[in-house]
């Protein structure tokens, strides 16, 4: 049962981050440092872009699974070997690529000293976990659509998510978390969290067509896509947690503090909303650039509840605090920008792009070198922590059918360590 | 005559080493807490009498509030909690008996109402120095203590004087109470 919901879960999450274009799960494209290739990006205007005659589908292989699925993590919190690391690193590095180095398990002892004048804590492993300035993550999906295509035009109809949480420590606790620093007298130490999701389901009307063509790609090609999106659920919430020391720090008890407010909306309360997608690619002897935008402007209306949620420091409880019903309130999904290039110099294909998304930026570089049925393949990139990347691998062709395989790495992870992955796939030439 | 009691040794503090088990090891300095006035007191001078002259139990620290970690119990499962005293027994002169008792209780009991965590019984040699040192470990009063918010502690002694000789007179100095709680995190 664990298997099929890791499985499960698995295909969900890999699916997500496909869309969301934070993991790469092509072993082409991770050979050649997640690099965005043409269509494979969210440009509306590829849509309009024929193949290239050597373009082959591929199917990228789920070889992380088997790596899972014969030790998975225990998610039972009341057995010894339950990790909350292991599991949140499922979340950020969806395991559908095997991991040839991973982060070391963090396993040290969390270490506190209390006097009535000191606090110290040393987190051991778990320091690394908080970073230098606010740990972002976040996404739009916009699709699959479900829909079909009549010359330049297009309908269809797509799910819309979006999630993004941001969270911050105060300097005095993020130095005592995370450089070991002891706790002083008279000093706020506050953490910081701001996340919003929400989800719509929506109908697409689009054209991508191209204005200027010669030869057989050769041209400027632009897209556009009109969303009337109908609001499903929304949640967000504005929380601190945290605490005030007095001259002493333990002279009385130190009271932790939560205070958060939230709005959430329901199937029932979510209006109706619209976005755009614009698109543009211009192709010309074997230079490819491509600008994509997508979700300029989207919002969604909603009637939304408004609350304040804090505790009770002598109980421990949490109180919720209904402020307002059937608020009105407008959302708006933020835009991502992808801005590709890649040019063809003999047998060589050099591409690179920078994607601007949700909480982060990331750009890639990548070559690709065919030597008869060989393809040998290296690229780099810097990813959402910030990190230098690089990664390499080959294909081989054998007839219709060719093998990719790539190694690259990565900082998925809870501590945003090094790590690296095995990417497989197989890909179906015309 | 020098009388050390050790209730448990220090095999539990060589745990606290630790080889990285994802443990939550928790150190309270509790004497800490307490008000430096406090931590040392002179008694006697106590006359000889047949049968020794008994003071009864003379608060050291009387009900002193102990503030702890909020919500440690909610974070981890406490696997071990491990109190450790010292003290110095100062004998200017005469002979005699010390017992020093340790009371600890929770937010809303007073600590003397309830019994000692530790008692800890000495003989007293004129112009002698003794150095007391114990450890109480795994006692599931202590650690549930040591797991709420806040604890009250009182600190007593009872001297008994000579028998015959001189008076007995002396000071008595706290010198440590440490708390380690062990604990095994329920978040990772």
């Amino acid at each position: 049962m664990k298997s099929i919901a890791i499985v499960l879960l698995t295909g969900a999450l890999a699916f997500m981050a496909a869309r969301a274009e934070a993991q790469t799960f092509s072993a082409r494209r991770l050979g050649m440092g997640g690099v965005v290739l043409g269509a494979s990006g969210a440009n509306v205007a590829y849509r309009a872009v024929p193949p290239e005659t050597s373009n082959e589908r591929s199917l990228s292989l789920p070889i992380g699974l088997i790596q899972v699925l014969s030790n998975p993590p225990e998610f039972d919190s009341s057995k010894p070997d339950f990790n909350a690391y292991e599991i949140a690193n499922l979340l950020y590095n969806v395991p559908w690529n095997l991991q040839i180095v991973e982060p070391d398990p963090v396993s040290s002892d969390v270490n506190i000293a209390i006097s009535q004048s000191s606090l110290s804590v040393d987190l051991g492993d778990v320091k690394k976990v908080f970073p230098s300035d606010h740990s972002r993550i976040g996404a739009v999906v916009n699709g699959p659509s479900l829909g079909f295509g009549i010359k330049s035009v297009f309908v269809g109809l797509i799910p819309v998510v979006e999630y993004d949480n941001d969270i911050s420590l105060n300097a005095a606790l993020h130095d005592a978390l995370a450089d070991a620093q002891p706790f002083v007298p008279n000093t706020e130490y506050a953490l910081f969290d701001k996340g919003r999701a929400q989800t719509a389901a929506g109908a697409e009307l689009g054209a991508a067509l191209p204005l200027m063509r010669s030869g057989d790609r050769d041209g400027f090609y632009v897209g556009s896509r009109v969303k009337v999106l109908r609001g499903l659920a929304y949640a967000d919430a504005d929380s601190k947690l945290g605490f005030v020391t007095g001259d002493t720090l333990f002279t009385n008890p130190v009271d932790v503090n939560f205070i958060g407010t939230t709005r959430s909306a329901g199937p029932n309360d979510g209006g109706w909303g619209a976005g755009l997608d614009l698109g543009a690619v211009w192709i010309t002897s074997g230079l490819e650039l491509g600008l994509g935008v997508n979700d300029i402007a989207t919002q969604i209306d909603w009637k939304v509840r408004e609350s304040a949620i804090y505790n009770d420091p002598a109980t421990g409880k949490y109180s919720e605090h209904v402020l307002a019903e059937q608020v009105d309130y407008k959302s708006r999904i933020p835009a991502v920008v992808t801005a590709n290039a890649a040019v063809h110099l003999g047998r060589t294909l050099l591409a690179g792009d920078v994607v601007s998304g949700v909480n982060n930026t990331q750009s890639h570089l990548g070559a690709e070198l065919w030597t008869g049925p060989v393809a040998l393949r290296a690229g780099g990139s810097i990813d959402a922590n910030r990190l230098v990347q690089g990664s390499c691998g080959a294909g081989w062709r054998f007839g219709r059918l060719g093998l990719d395989l790539a190694l690259s790495s990565h900082s998925r992870n809870l501590t945003r360590e090094r790590a690296l992955e095995l990417g497989a796939g197989l890909s179906f030439y015309r | 005559m020098r009388m050390r009691r050790t209730l448990l040794l220090t095999a539990a503090a060589v745990m606290l080493a630790g080889c990285g088990d994802r443990r939550l090891v928790l150190k309270v300095d509790v004497l800490s807490f307490m008000d430096p006035a406090s931590r040392q007191a002179d008694f006697g001078p106590i006359p000889t009498f047949p049968g020794g002259l008994w003071t009864g139990e003379i608060p050291l620290i009387d009900d002193q509030h102990v503030s702890m970690l909020q919500g440690l119990n909610d974070a981890a499962d406490i696997q071990s909690v491990t109190l450790s005293f010292g003290a110095l027994v100062i004998d200017f002169d005469g002979s005699g008996q010390d017992t020093v008792r340790i009371y600890m209780s929770d937010e809303q009991t007073a600590p003397r109402t309830t019994a000692p965590v530790l008692a800890l019984g000495m003989t007293l040699s004129p112009g002698q120095t003794d150095t007391l040192r114990a450890v109480l470990g795994d006692d599931p009063r202590v650690a549930s203590l040591f797991a709420s918010k806040q604890m009250r502690v009182s600190v007593t002694t009872a001297v008994r004087g000579p028998l015959l000789g001189n008076s007995l007179s002396g000071r008595f100095k706290l010198t440590g109470i440490d708390g380690v709680v062990i604990a095994k995190s329920k978040g990772y």
